[in-house]
């Protein structure tokens, strides 16, 4: 089949009446999930992905990536209205978002932050069509040593990008591949680090570990003090950007969507740091830079378009290589893998109907997500005034419950609170869970990929020195982590909260 | 506790965990280059988690103090420790007394132990909480929960 008749085909797909609903439901938990502060797309999906189980799989990944996608929308909510980031790519919106809500002006700011997600977002679609299929047939000639390389550069850039030391971040990536080898040991069949327990067998399961680690830990760090949430601007009017708002931010946008759709690409990178260098980048190019921080549209209109095309470009590397790019991108592959998928260079060839039903239900998503956030924006704000005394037993009750029906097994409940409190404690001692959740979920894949180079090679580590794209991706990472380490470098190097 | 300190104590735990990684991955059979065997990974985990933990320790020897973000009396301890309390009793609850009083009772504690809100609230919110979830969960999502001795 041709470019267009696979796209097409995919349309077809996504606009089954049961793929619209749960394109619907994706994209609006998705919008909740970014509304709510300590509630993110990570924990979303893990919590949602049990009740996936009894779906086919082309809906099933169409409703979890829309919670992906859909959480770049709801982010900017909270950061405009309250001061208060949704989620991590959205933390950059505050700087000019506040105060232009300060002045009367959230409507716009709203406004040009949906508008621009919509545009970038849509972009980054038409790229991600355009650029996966040829590069899944590229990625066909990569072997163990293309792939092991290329995933240990993803797992460097996010502990490069995490907040607080790389040491710390390094540590967590290295508990996570720990983590990830508990269980039996798929080419030797011996148990590992199982301490005789039947029930770790196999393997830690993700769904627990992630909201251990991203949900309980957010809610018992939150119930330590009162949260008080003041909105400034209660009765959101004038959504609509003026022709001298549109005018300022029609340039911003562009290199936006440029920035993003570019840096989603990189394993690792994703929608955070494409806000953030996006800011940087508009800050550098204005004429007035020093007005950044009094309420520049530019400020938001960049950033937010940034977020949602690096989201959607963060796709490719998972589809194509079977790499997430993100914590939230690597619960979608469990979700993959759970549903019987491998996501890699074969996906698209073998599983057309997954492939182009997702990708066309992205556009579905996002033309949904501009009507959720703009027309219904009186409700978003409704939903930030629910005081967090009433919304934290509800979060509590969705864990509990998303890890009890995965095998209706309390095992799983009580991994979970374990984890909870590793995580609330790694909190408390400034320990990112990002890198851990990663290592976590690519281990089985990075432990396999490294064996099989190293019989390849006879045991020679030169191996990854011989291929161009090893050498290439071990050169990227060793620079990014030399770039951590010494003292001339570490002043430069942009440190990011992901909190996902 | 300042940050310092922190860091001292967390890269110690961290350490004591790789050396246990480490030990347990030698009895595995760490194997060769040309033949990795199963605890050669971990093994290699095991110890690139303790060179950090040891270089995150000996970096924080001399290193500037930094206060802490908040002071041990603004946490509010009994709020996390009642929560977790009713966290892990509430698996052992469900398989007791089924999912509608469980769950009922799940909400009334933490809406009225956590911060005290008016018993009509609590008991209206719970109640509400409580059938609007057992729709979503037995009819929708039709999950199967255990059947406590109420026998719903």
């Amino acid at each position: 089949m041709g470019f267009f008749d696979n796209v097409i085909y995919g349309f077809a797909i996504a606009f089954q009446p049961l793929n619209i609903l749960y394109c619907f439901a994706g994209v609006l938990v998705g919008t909740l999930t970014g509304v709510l502060p300590g509630f993110g797309p990570v924990a979303a999906i893990a919590l949602l992905l049990p009740i996936t189980f009894g779906i086919s799989p082309v809906s099933a990944i169409i409703l979890l990536s829309g919670i992906y996608y859909g959480a770049m929308y709801g982010g900017s909510t909270t950061s405009i209205l309250v001061n208060i980031p949704g989620e991590a790519a959205s933390v950059i919106t505050c700087i000019e978002g506040y105060p232009m809500a300060k002045q009367g002006r959230a409507g716009p700011a709203l406004g040009i932050s949906a508008f621009g997600s919509l545009i970038g977002g849509t972009f980054s679609i038409i790229g991600l069509m355009v650029v996966a299929p040829p590069l899944s047939e590229f990625a066909l000639k990569f072997g163990p040593p293309e792939f092991f390389t290329l995933m240990l550069l993803g797992l460097t850039i996010v502990t490069y990008v995490s907040s607080g030391p790389i040491l710390k971040a390094l540590m967590m990536a290295a508990l996570g591949l720990l983590l990830g080898m508990v269980g039996v040991d798929t080419i030797s069949g011996f148990p590992r680090f199982t301490m005789g327990i039947r029930y770790l067998l196999d393997g830690i399961p993700l769904v627990p570990l992630v909201m251990g680690i991203f949900g309980i830990s957010e809610v018992l760090l939150n119930l330590e003090k009162t949260v008080r949430v003041e909105v400034y601007e209660k009765n959101v009017k004038n959504l609509l950007p003026t022709w001298n708002d549109w005018s300022n931010s029609i340039r911003p946008i562009f290199r936006g969507t440029l920035i993003g759709f570019f840096l989603g690409l990189l394993p690792g990178a994703g929608p955070i740091i494409a806000s953030f260098t996006s800011y940087a980048v508009e800050k550098r190019v204005h004429k007035h830079p020093e007005k950044f921080g009094t309420g520049m549209i530019e400020g938001i209109a960049g950033p937010e378009t940034a977020n949602n095309a690096a989201a959607q470009s963060a796709f490719i590397p998972l589809l194509t290589l079977g790499i997430p790019a993100t914590p939230a991108i690597a619960i979608l592959l469990g979700a993959f893998i759970i549903h019987g998928l491998r996501p890699g260079p074969l996906l698209i060839s073998q599983k057309p109907d997954l492939f182009w039903g997702v990708v066309a239900s992205m556009y579905l998503g996002n033309a949904m997500l501009l009507v959720l956030n703009l027309p219904l924006i009186g409700m978003w704000v409704r939903v930030v005034l629910v005081p967090y005394v009433y919304l934290f037993p509800v979060i509590l009750f969705l864990c509990l419950i998303g890890s009890y029906s995965i095998e209706n097994n309390p095992g799983d409940v009580y991994l979970m609170l374990i984890f909870g409190i590793v995580g609330y404690l790694m909190k408390k001692f400034r320990y990112e869970g990002a890198p851990l959740i990663l290592a976590f979920i690519l281990c089985p894949l990075l432990e396999n990929a490294l064996r099989q180079s190293l019989i390849m090679s006879q045991g020679e580590f030169i191996i990854f020195a011989e291929r161009p794209i090893c050498l290439v991706a071990l050169a990227a990472s060793g620079f990014l982590l030399l770039t951590a380490i010494f003292p001339w470098f570490k002043a430069r190097r942009p440190t990011v909260g992901i909190r996902e | 506790m300042d940050q310092r300190r922190k860091d001292q104590l967390s890269s110690l735990f961290w350490l004591g965990w790789a050396v246990i990684f480490c030990i347990a991955s030698i009895r595995l059979s760490v194997g060769a280059l040309r033949e990795p065997g199963s605890g050669f990974f971990p093994f290699l985990g095991g110890s690139i988690l303790g060179l950090l933990s040891l270089a995150n320790f000996l970096k924080n020897i001399k290193g500037v103090t930094t206060k802490a973000e908040s002071s041990k009396s603004s946490i509010k301890w009994k709020n996390i420790i009642v929560t977790l309390a009713i966290l892990f009793a509430f698996p052992f609850l469900l398989d007791l007394m089924g999912f509608i009083p469980t769950t009922f009772l799940f909400f009334v504690l933490l809406l009225r132990l956590i911060e005290p809100q008016r018993w009509a609230v609590v008991f209206g919110g719970s109640a509400s909480a409580t059938i609007l979830l057992y729709f979503v969960f037995q009819f929708w999502l039709k999950i199967k929960f255990p059947i406590g001795f109420f026998g719903i």
